[in-house]
């Protein structure tokens, strides 16, 4: 075990290296450059962009930036972000809490609530509120992320005034428990947002795989042994069906990368995908790269610990050849 | 005398009037949070390094000016001029130095007088090549600043112009305790410029990038106690968020509502809409030279029937209903009405299909093919026209014109592209026609970057389509350099109607400003270039009050 993680983290850290390389030469390859005020405001000359290029080294060849960056990074220098007037590491460290909080709350409440109801629905297929959870279910689906954001704005934000506009907190407005509150309040919207869609699928996904394993010779066994059916269907039915949904776990927390872009944009939430979104604009190339590195740094982890709920929930899947 | 006793009641009404109308009104008094809501953040605090209109904002709150351009926005001479930082002013004789007279109250924020010393460190990182400062080309004709003694500086000129006190109005002076030990280029990254000490009506309280940025209230200012005591730059990065925050009172103010939002606006009656003038316009400038090879003329507008030919095509007028209703104005040419030169005198190319079509007939385009656009010698009249993605007024126009010019036979294939995509592309000259927008400023100098010839040191920087008149030219030297502002104004009618006649570019509309404001402030006559200067007079209704009104008491 401690060889094959070892074996996973050195297979990670490959992978981190290569998505930084290529998004660091990407970002330099697009039209533009940090100093390069777009539109209307191109009032810096060449020549003093020139000159800031050069201060910054952007001038010279990309590999030797790369070199220069990973030195650099080796140290924990990640840079100066030229858009936020800050350096990088602390632009990420106050954006990382940020999308941490709205992605963990996210998928602990997707998760929750799609495994929940998949797994009723699973259980008690045949029931009319099973379909109709379902049929529910797939509706969410079927609305992009971005209009159910849109939606949440416009009605329960907009006009019925039950949530704030954006933001992480009100301006001028309380504190302590009240601000925690405040706080809470804020984070309802794009929570539900981005946890609804991710519901949707794990309930499907909770279901289909309810359906797999409630007919299943050892749920029968279990049955036949005398056992309550609370306890068949959290004991045995309910812990080998939750294997595609953790593999899906995994996955998910890349995906939620990308889907915190739009939600962040929208709700004017200041967490990563906002800040790699805005840096891209921006072509603040320090950012960019870092907001990468960190993303990077966490989807490799999240595969890992996905696989390492699998274990736990199929140690079967561990001594597969 | 009689005459005087005759009209005095009526003189004492009308005074009781004015003061009614004034900018208090009744139960207002200072106090309140002013939030306002941007799609930008302030990224420069220090008035040498800013860049954008919200870095202005910011910087004109936090550092005052020596002096500051008056309502009237005539930056010629110095009439109209407000003492601000200086409190005075005399010129030499040979009109080539300007000495200014510093108020003795003025204080930075950490309590240090503001002294001549300050001044000359303000023009000094301007001046400083590693800063990169955009004023630098507004303030080529000033020669270097010095402190005669602690209260007096003095700007010395290499050459008279018009807007020399408008040169002064841009430099603002830094705290030479503070900047004097900044290593050269390290201004930008500095603990100062994070934490600026300012000397304008408002402090920095706090900042976190992209998010808010809080000032609040110098209580002591020199100038008197501003209104407001706070205000806060509430960043969200999408512009419909933002505007949303002033229908939820989550915001005060929000400055050039889009069209579809004025309307929006009728429906919440806590939100008030002050029109003004913008100083921004949009054009469709064309190129002068090949995009393949800029060392040759453009194959179809290097001669001017062609872009007659597109500019008598294109109805400006039903364009500009089209997209703005009535929020936007034709434009006239490459200036704004708020600019002291504006002319609505100044000769147009009209809309007039039938002209278009004789003119291009006689150009030889007369085949059509079976899309309907003409063709010569086997070859579609086909332009590529380059259009910036985020701007939804250009990309909507650049539809409309594409199917206004296929009326007459010629293509427009649109390449709309992201922002730093659409720059690169226009620096390089990689187009036939650019939909174009410059921001404009009370100057007019800097006519010289967008639309002079680039042969001439210094100017043309901006003018991507390699646009060049040797009269337009000499009419803007002339103008600049004339000291009557009559004189100045009949220069710049000519350049106008030069670049005009030489159907330099298709000149499509000027926005009127939409700002939005909360009902709950006062506020004194709006100023279009730079609105956020009259923050410290606005006052608040104290019968409308809003729970962030009230100030925390300090310990």
């Amino acid at each position: 075990m401690p060889r094959a993680v070892i074996a996973r983290l050195a297979q990670g850290a490959l992978i981190v290296l290569c998505v930084v390389a290529a998004c660091f030469t990407l970002v330099r390859l697009a039209p533009g450059d940090p100093f390069f005020r777009a539109l209307d405001e191109s009032t810096v000359s060449p020549e003093q962009r020139a000159l800031q290029l050069e201060r910054f080294g952007y001038d010279r060849p990309i590999p030797v930036q790369f070199v220069r960056f990973v030195l650099n990074a080796a140290r924990g220098d990640l840079g100066w972000s030229h858009s936020r007037a800050e350096p990088v590491a602390r632009a990420l460290a106050s954006a990382i809490p940020a999308s941490l909080l709205l992605v963990v709350s996210a998928l602990l409440l997707a998760f929750g609530v799609g495994i929940a109801v998949g797994a009723w629905q699973g259980w008690h297929a045949e029931s009319r509120l099973a379909r109709i959870t379902d049929r529910l279910a797939l509706g969410v689906l079927s609305v992009p992320d971005f209009i159910l954001a849109l939606l949440a704005l416009m009605g329960p934000a907009l006009a019925w005034r039950l949530f704030p506009i954006g933001g992480m907190r009100t301006e001028f407005g309380p504190t302590g428990l009240a601000g925690v509150l405040d706080a809470a309040h804020h984070l309802a919207l794009p929570v539900l947002t981005l946890a609804l869609p991710i519901a949707a699928v794990v309930a499907r996904l909770q279901r289909s795989a309810m359906l797999g394993v409630r007919d299943a010779d050892f749920v029968r066994t279990a049955r036949a042994r005398g056992a309550s059916e609370g306890h068949v269907f959290r004991r045995h039915a309910l812990r080998n069906s939750l294997v595609p949904v953790l593999s899906y776990a995994g996955v998910q927390l890349s995906g939620l990368l990308g889907g915190v872009v739009i939600i962040e944009h929208i709700f004017s939430w200041p967490g990563m995908g906002r800040l790699i979104y805005e840096a891209v604009l921006g072509r603040d190339y320090p950012l960019v790269v870092g907001g990468v590195l960190v993303g990077a740094v966490c989807t490799v982890l999240g595969t890992m610990i996905a696989d390492v709920a699998l274990l736990w929930a199929d140690p079967r899947q561990g001594r597969a050849p | 005398m009689r005459r005087v006793t005759t009209h005095l009641p009526f003189a004492l009404a009308a005074l009781v009037l004015l003061l009614a109308c004034g900018d208090r009104a009744p139960g207002s008094a200072t106090g309140g949070t002013v939030i306002i809501a941007s799609s930008a953040d302030a990224e420069i605090l220090l008035p040498p390094i800013r860049t954008s209109v919200t870095d202005r904002l910011a910087v004109e709150l936090l550092f005052d000016p020596l002096v500051e351009i008056g309502p009237a926005l005539n930056p010629f001479g110095d009439v109209g001029f407000v003492p601000r930082l200086a409190r005075a002013w005399s010129w030499s004789a040979d009109s080539l130095s300007i000495t200014l007279d510093l108020d003795p109250r003025a204080r930075w924020h950490d309590g240090k007088p503001v002294v001549a010393r300050d001044v000359v460190a303000g023009f000094a990182a301007i001046r400083d090549p590693a800063n990169s400062s955009t004023l630098l080309a507004d303030l080529a004709e000033l020669d270097s600043v010095s402190a005669r003694d602690s209260r007096t500086a003095v700007f010395h000129f290499r050459e008279r112009t018009a807007e020399q006190m408008y040169a002064v109005s841009l430099v603002m002076p830094l705290p030479s305790h503070l900047v004097d030990t900044i290593p050269s280029g390290s201004l930008a990254t500095s603990e100062f410029a994070r934490h600026p000490v300012g000397s304008g009506p408002y402090r920095f309280v706090s900042r976190e990038p992209k998010v808010r940025l809080e000032l609040e209230a110098v209580e002591d200012h020199y100038r008197g106690r501003p209104g407001p005591d706070r205000i806060a730059l509430s960043v969200s990065p999408n512009p419909a968020t933002a505007i949303a925050k002033l229908w939820t009172e989550e915001a005060d103010v929000w400055d050039v509502l889009p069209p579809p939002e004025v309307a929006e606006a009728a429906r919440h009656p806590h939100v008030r809409i002050v029109p003004a003038f913008a100083f921004d316009y949009a054009f469709i400038g064309f190129n002068f030279r090949d995009p393949a090879d800029t060392s040759r003329a453009h194959p179809l507008f290097g001669t001017a029937a062609m872009r007659r030919a597109l500019t008598l095509g294109v109805d400006r007028a039903g364009l500009v209903r089209a997209l703005f209703d009535s929020l936007a104005h034709p434009l006239m040419g490459p200036f704004v009405r708020a600019q002291f030169t504006a002319d609505s005198t100044i000769r147009q190319i009209p809309f007039d299909t039938a002209a278009a079509n004789a003119l291009l007939d006689s150009l030889g385009w007369r085949e059509r093919g079976r899309d309907g656009f003409r063709r010569r010698g086997g070859r579609t009249l086909s332009v590529r026209g380059l259009v910036p993605a985020p701007s939804a007024n250009r990309v909507r126009a650049s539809v409309l014109v594409q199917e206004q010019l296929r009326r007459i036979g010629v293509d427009l294939v649109i390449d709309k592209l992201e922002g730093q995509a659409f720059g690169a592309a226009r620096d390089a000259g990689r187009f036939d026609v650019i939909f174009g927008g410059w921001g404009t400023s009370p100057s007019v100098r800097g006519i010289r970057g967008t639309w002079g010839s680039r042969s001439r040191s210094g100017w043309g920087r901006l003018n991507s389509g390699s646009y060049s008149n040797p009269r337009f030219d000499a009419s803007v030297i002339a103008g600049l350099g004339a000291l009557d502002p009559t004189i100045t104004k009949r220069h710049f009618r000519d350049a106008y109607q030069t670049i005009v006649d030489d159907a330099a570019a298709i000149w499509l509309y000027e926005p009127v400003a939409m700002n939005a404001v909360h009902r709950r402030f006062t506020t004194p006559p709006w100023r279009p270039e730079a609105w956020w200067r009259t923050i410290p007079e606005w006052r608040l209704d104290a019968a409308m009050r809003l729970p962030r009104d009230v100030r925390p008491t300090k310990p």
